[in-house]
């Protein structure tokens, strides 16, 4: 009975200390979040590890016929506008503010021959949290994507002339400005509407000027919280609340008001019309 | 013994509280600080009789339950007001005093404060955090 009560006593003091010591760590921000300062790496390792098992369980995406698709014209074209100032090309540096990023974007010729192309389609579409890589599930629609994989698949192995060839017969072929396929229709499923509606405001950053209860990291106090926003009588103090005007507001703010602040983010139709229904669900809910 | 076991809970409970506080922490920002010079409770009368309440929320003034402007809560935590202006302690006092010169064709009617109304009023708002 002695043993079993000093062993007890011996596990709650080890977890008090580790409780107090990991709130000691985040207080004291032992860890230095500097980009100049390279993580250890263990750390490193363990980072880079955890991510690629978290895309792993996660992938089950069925790779359509790669060669099939139009990876020297349009995929070429999309990783140009979209990927390149980030991860480079063959003899083409990345644009200057990528540079000394913590992770750094990898070379893509590393990501085309080490990765499977089901774990790139997942990380393009799904994005990395606390790394630059965004998702682009929001901006561009299934073929797109699979364009682009295409894409870094097969250009692992062009040297940089046939690169620079490439590119100009792309560029000949496939002119910009490139009709995005975002084939997203707003779902007919309410539940769907609301869920792609609360990652909508995510994804266009509208969490970085607004509080957004549901919605982590939307606590910020830029412009006026959207708590109750279709319950009120005007938006923006000018547009009487109406769907339609809150859509028009979400797409269009400088059309509305040219004195706003809040900017136009290329907001869809389908993805405002969504940000509305979960607006509207959390006003039910909430008040 | 008993005054050995009391001391090891005080130490116990206070290290308790400092972790607690340690790891909350993380948790709330604290209100940026404003510096206005304004009587609180008069601006709080001033709110309830200028009738603010008919179209905002505002925490602490009687039936201010209104939804036709955006809710007064956590305003000192506001980059812009109205969308317009940068939340200064100058510029809320000119909104509250004169809407429509700033924002014409606003919802927000003049009500008719003085500008050290204005100014009280502001200041109560800006204890809302």
């Amino acid at each position: 009975m002695r043993l079993l009560k000093h062993k007890l006593a011996l596990t709650i003091a080890l977890g008090l200390v580790l409780i107090s010591g990991g709130g000691a760590f985040v207080y004291l921000g032992v860890y230095n979040v500097s980009a100049l300062e390279q993580h250890t790496l263990p750390v490193y390792r363990l980072l880079q590890y955890a991510m690629r098992r978290a895309v792993a369980v996660r992938n089950d995406a069925v790779v359509p016929p790669l060669d099939e698709l139009d990876w020297q014209g349009r995929g070429l074209r999309l990783y140009e506008a979209h990927c390149e100032q980030c991860h480079g090309n063959p003899g083409v540096a990345p644009a200057s503010f990528s540079l000394g990023m913590v992770p750094a974007p990898t070379a893509i010729q590393a990501i085309g021959r080490d990765r499977s192309p089901g774990d790139i389609y997942w990380v393009i579409k799904h994005g990395i949290k606390m790394t630059g890589m965004p998702a682009w599930d929001y901006r561009f629609g299934e073929a797109d994507i699979w364009q682009v994989v295409a894409y870094i698949h097969h250009m692992p192995t062009l040297t940089v002339d046939d690169y620079r060839q490439l590119r100009e017969r792309a560029h000949a072929s496939t002119p910009l400005p490139l009709a995005h396929d975002t084939t997203t229709a707003l779902p007919e499923d309410r539940a769907e509407q609301i869920l792609l509606g609360r990652v909508a405001l995510q994804q266009y950053n509208c969490i970085s000027c607004h509080k957004i209860p549901g919605v982590t990291a939307g606590s910020n106090h830029v412009g006026p919280p959207l708590g109750g926003i279709t319950t009120r009588a005007f938006i923006a103090g000018v547009l009487p609340y109406s769907e339609a005007n809150l859509v028009r507001w979400i797409r269009f703010p400088q059309d509305v008001d040219p004195a706003t602040t809040m900017p136009n983010l290329g907001v869809t139709q389908v993805h405002a019309q969504a940000m509305v229904a979960y607006l509207q669900s959390i006003d039910k809910n909430g008040d | 013994m008993c005054v050995a076991a009391t001391k090891r809970r005080q130490v116990f409970s206070g290290w308790l509280m400092c972790s607690a506080v340690l790891l909350l922490s993380a948790c709330s920002e604290p209100a940026p600080d404003v510096e206005i010079d304004g009587n609180v409770e008069q601006g709080r009368a001033l709110l309830t009789s200028a009738g603010c309440g008919s179209c905002h929320e505002i925490p602490g003034v009687t039936g201010a339950q209104g939804r036709v402007g955006p809710p007064l809560d956590q305003l000192v935590r506001r980059g812009y007001l109205a969308g317009i202006l940068p939340n200064t302690p100058d510029n809320l006092v000119r909104w509250i005093a004169d809407p429509q010169a700033i924002a014409p064709g606003s919802a927000m009617p003049d009500t008719g404060v003085t500008r050290t109304e204005a100014i009280d009023m502001a200041a109560y708002l800006y204890t809302l955090d």
